[in-house]
């Protein structure tokens, strides 16, 4: 993994960490260790053992060197690269089964910027804003989205913002999200930092 | 202070140890040599290869010593070890006629092609204590007359009752690549090669205790076999550099094949079959395999035919690590159990003597 | 199909061949030099750790898993938080630990620490048990990792039977040890059987088992391991941590993981999930209650064991030992002391005279 700039044992550990904290507190932003942080998320998670679709040829050729390449057309792939908004073909991705639910794919997107908002928690548990406030800016340019979560993992709401996304790109996600705990699960990337939409989470476009 | 716990740090681990590694060496005897348990003693180190899924006889005399004579124990060992190697290739897929047999056995007729070679075996001998044994070193056959002529290929009975299209097809024999469950975890239901290397790796007596419950009435199997079959399978792989595949080692196998008479369609009778095959010399490990492999692909309500169940239950690592995890400071739980069945106790009206007052826990009564 | 895991990913590039994949596990820097040859007793690390095999071994990888292994569990940890109190499939790998002594939590532990971590590791409450001892080394060795026995010092605290008495925060994770991770089992022996009602969210047969429980013995008979709703979704066993222990996961500030090795399943619940023990709403659900104080901190409102000493004395005494030795020191010292803000809930409400929350 070397060959993507990302140390395969003490970076995908953080990048793991950095993802355990995104799940766990759908919305915050975290950092990861190497740029791009969809090729560290891509180096933590994929082997052979799992199939992935990505256009990406550079992650192919360095997966593959390492043997650890199972292309699969998005339908099927347990890892869904996303460089380019799918236009909504995100919908068509594997959700697992009501049995096996875990089976659903995790869809990667590399995005343009990942922004933290305001929280508002009931109970003002949330740990501090770890990016730069955006100060009561409200008007958003046409690729970035501001996404409110509820769920669990967040204390009251969360918001955060996405550059690079559609928002046409959300309501896919949201809906096939309703057929919890079948789902896919999205992590957006974007320079080092990543944050996460588990399924569990309940999205809104605001 | 009078608090009796179980504490330990790395000391009382340490000295846990050294009583255990006294007992190997209490009696001042020369330490018992490798060599002479992979030698001497082949039934155990079969049986910790068999169960530990790892084909490596001086690997497993050393556990087997380092177990001092314990299979699961010896067998535990090899897994954890063969979970550190580095996988570096699968061999190629090979056909049990290319065994080189040192043993075969049909009991399905009285005369097959190749005939029926008793090997070495004990089968036949009375059971009785061999008192002479401990300094008799002499080798019994050094006086025999050897036929020279290179070994018969063996044909396969069971090849002899398909040609004829009495035997089956197994259910799921499609598959593409074998499942590894070392690998993935085996949900259910399993694919059938997913049940044979369960099966494979089951401990010994946990196969044979399943299978005898066929046998015993408790299931619908109870088979004759075409043949039992022990000897060498040749191990090949595809060569790096030229592509064609050679052989690089041999593995000492039992095989069996069994054939059942529970036809599963009336207008085309067919025998069903079940197939059993073990690293090492393990006869009744391979015979029960056979039975359980049939078992569970005729399935039905016997705990024998319940894939499941099966499965949950013969492996040898999982059933000794959780039988012996009892022993396991459990006085947590134990103290949550207390607290009920006093409260049922009270509930009850009954007491208990050495009972101390304790807190009312509110019921809406 | 061919593949060299460890070589490959130490080495970034495939090896050419099978002598330059042995080197190149040599070459990677994050390889550790104290290695290991055969395994040795099952319950001995010293045995594991002892010697460098130089047959094909060059060592072990940082944290001893290898890193194959550490994805496969890491992949199942993210779909488990993502699908709360769900069991989640994984290839549990043989550990030089027995199945049943805690191997899916090694697993677990052992794919998330890092040498920023501090970890610490209890059994029934305690630092000093056998097995969290020999946990502990294995982690200290193979993950140049700081331990600790101060909950309130760890970032990672991996546990059997117990969950601390001290309030966890947003800043930590807990680890259990789950022996039987099927809430069900009391029910069906058939994890086949129960899936498929976890699929469908289908609970009846243990509301009926619960139910016959109140008509036969006036109350909820279960002990430890109360089986909980997590997420309004899922039916999930908390481990065998005492009804003591079971408010503690409810809207929670820190991520709770709950790993079987034998059984080959993960899952969890994410903080700020709500997880409420299966009750009646006439037949509460109620936690252990004690008559005595702990004998050396006088604590009562923490979770005793009952301890029978040499002279024939029957005495309570605090189970987290840890916290014990700071109520020691400290009477007065809360289950929050270490955080700014107090009025924190985490386990039971304090009993009131003979009332019970």
């Amino acid at each position: 993994m070397r060959a993507l700039g990302v140390d395969p044992v003490s970076d995908t550990r953080v990048t793991f960490r950095a993802l355990v904290d995104a799940m766990s507190h759908p919305g915050r932003i975290e950092s990861v260790p190497a740029s791009p942080a969809d090729h560290a998320v891509m180096a933590t998670l994929v082997d052979h053992e799992v199939t992935l679709h990505s256009g990406d040829e550079d992650l192919q050729e360095t997966l593959s060197n390492a043997g650890r390449y199972e292309p699969a057309p998005l339908e099927d792939a347990d890892v869904v690269h996303v460089q380019n908004p799918t236009d909504g073909r995100v919908a068509e991705a594997k959700r697992g089964t009501l049995k096996e639910p875990s089976d659903g794919a995790t869809a990667v997107y590399r995005v343009d910027d990942l922004i933290e908002v305001s929280n508002r928690d009931p109970e003002n548990r949330d740990a501090g804003s770890r990016s730069d406030d955006v100060d009561g800016d409200s008007s958003l340019s046409d690729d970035t989205v501001a996404l409110r979560v509820s769920g669990p993992g967040v204390p009251g709401h969360r918001t955060f913002q996405v550059a690079g996304v559609p928002a046409e790109e959300i309501g896919p996600i949201a809906n096939i999200n309703e057929e919890f705990p079948r789902g896919v699960d999205v992590v957006f990337a974007a320079g080092n930092r990543i944050a996460a939409l588990p399924r569990s989470v309940a999205v809104e476009v605001v | 202070m009078g608090y009796v716990a179980v504490t330990a740090g790395e000391e009382v681990i340490k000295r846990a140890e050294d009583l255990f590694e006294k007992r190997r060496v209490e009696g001042n005897d020369d330490p018992v040599e490798i060599d002479q348990v992979a030698n001497q003693f082949g039934r155990l180190t079969s049986q910790a290869m068999g169960e530990g899924g790892l084909y490596a006889p001086r690997l497993a005399a050393r556990a087997v010593k380092q177990a001092q004579g314990e299979t699961t124990e010896a067998a535990f060992l090899l897994r954890a070890y063969r979970s550190t190697l580095e996988r570096w290739d699968y061999t190629d897929p090979v056909n049990p006629s290319d065994m080189f047999a040192t043993r075969r056995v049909s009991p399905a007729y009285k005369d097959v092609p190749g005939g029926q070679i008793l090997g070495a075996t004990k089968d036949y001998t009375q059971r009785l204590l061999d008192f002479g044994l401990d300094d008799d070193t002499s080798d019994p056959t050094v006086d025999w007359d050897v036929d020279k002529e290179s070994p018969q290929r063996l044909q396969n009975v069971m090849d002899v009752l398909r040609e004829d299209g009495l035997v089956a097809d197994q259910p799921g024999v499609d598959e593409d690549e074998p499942f590894d469950s070392t690998r993935e975890p085996v949900l259910f239901p399993a694919p059938r090669s997913a049940v044979l290397q369960e099966l494979a790796r089951g401990e010994t007596g946990a196969i044979t205790a399943l299978g005898y419950s066929s046998l015993r009435g408790y299931g619908s199997v109870h088979p004759t076999l075409a043949e039992v079959r022990v000897g060498r399978l040749p191990v090949r792989i595809e060569h790096p550099y030229t592509g064609d595949p050679v052989e690089v080692t041999s593995t000492e196998v039992t095989e069996t094949e069994a054939v059942v008479p529970v036809y599963a369609k009336r207008d085309d009778p067919r025998f069903a079959f079940g197939y059993g095959l073990t690293f090492g010399r393990n006869e009744r490990k391979a015979i029960g395999m056979s039975i359980l492999d049939a078992s569970i692909a005729l399935g039905g309500e016997e705990p024998a035919e319940d894939e499941e169940f099966v499965l949950d239950v013969i492996d040898g690592i999982d059933s000794f690590g959780f039988i012996e995890h009892l022993k396991l400071p459990h006085y947590v739980t134990f103290q949550s159990t207390l607290d009920r069945i006093r409260a049922l106790r009270r509930r009850a009206g009954a007491t208990d003597n050495a009972e101390p007052a304790t807190a009312e826990v509110s019921d809406d009564d | 199909m061919t593949e060299d895991d460890q070589a490959a990913d130490r080495s970034g590039q495939a090896p050419d061949s099978f002598a330059a994949a042995a080197n190149a596990e040599t070459s990677d820097t994050s390889s550790r030099d104290s290695a290991a040859g055969n395994s040795g007793t099952a319950n001995s690390v010293d045995g594991l750790l002892a010697s460098v095999d130089d047959d094909g071994l060059a060592g072990y990888n940082y944290a001893y898993l290898d890193e194959h292994t550490k994805r496969e569990v890491r992949r199942a940890v993210l779909k488990a938080i993502a699908i709360p109190g769900h069991q989640v499939p994984f290839a549990s790998r043989p550990m030089p630990l027995a199945r049943g002594w805690g191997t899916g939590g090694i697993q677990t532990s052992l794919s998330l620490l890092g040498p920023e971590d501090t970890f610490k590791v209890i059994d029934q409450g305690s630092d000093e048990s056998v097995n969290a001892a020999n946990i502990r080394r294995l982690a200290d060795r193979t993950a140049d990792v700081e331990t600790t026995t101060d909950t309130t010092d760890a970032s990672v605290i991996q546990t059997r039977h117990r969950i601390p008495e001290e309030v966890m925060t947003e800043d930590q994770i807990l680890v259990l040890q789950v022996p039987t991770t099927d809430p069900l089992r009391k029910v069906d022996g058939s994890d086949d059987a129960n899936r498929r009602r976890h699929a469908h969210k289908n609970y009846s047969k243990m509301w009926v088992y619960l139910y016959e429980n109140v008509v036969e013995w006036g109350e909820i008979q279960i002990g430890a391991a109360y089986p909980v709703l997590v997420n309004d979704r899922y039916l999930m066993s908390p481990s065998p941590v005492p009804r003591w222990d079971t408010p503690k996961l409810d809207d929670a500030d820190t991520l709770f993981l709950f790993a079987a090795g034998r059984e080959a399943r993960i899952y969890a619940v994410p903080p700020h999930t709500d997880v409420e023990p299966l009750a009646f709403q006439d037949r509460s659900f109620q936690v252990e209650r004690f008559a005595e104080a702990c004998r050396f901190c006088g604590s009562r409102d923490t979770y005793l064991t009952e301890v029978e000493t040499d002279d024939g004395d029957r005495l309570f005494a605090c189970n987290d030992t840890s916290f014990c030795e700071k109520r020691q020191d400290n009477p007065e010292i809360e289950k929050s002391h270490h955080l700014d803000r107090s009025g924190v809930e985490w386990g039971p409400p304090p009993a009131r005279g003979g009332d019970d929350a």
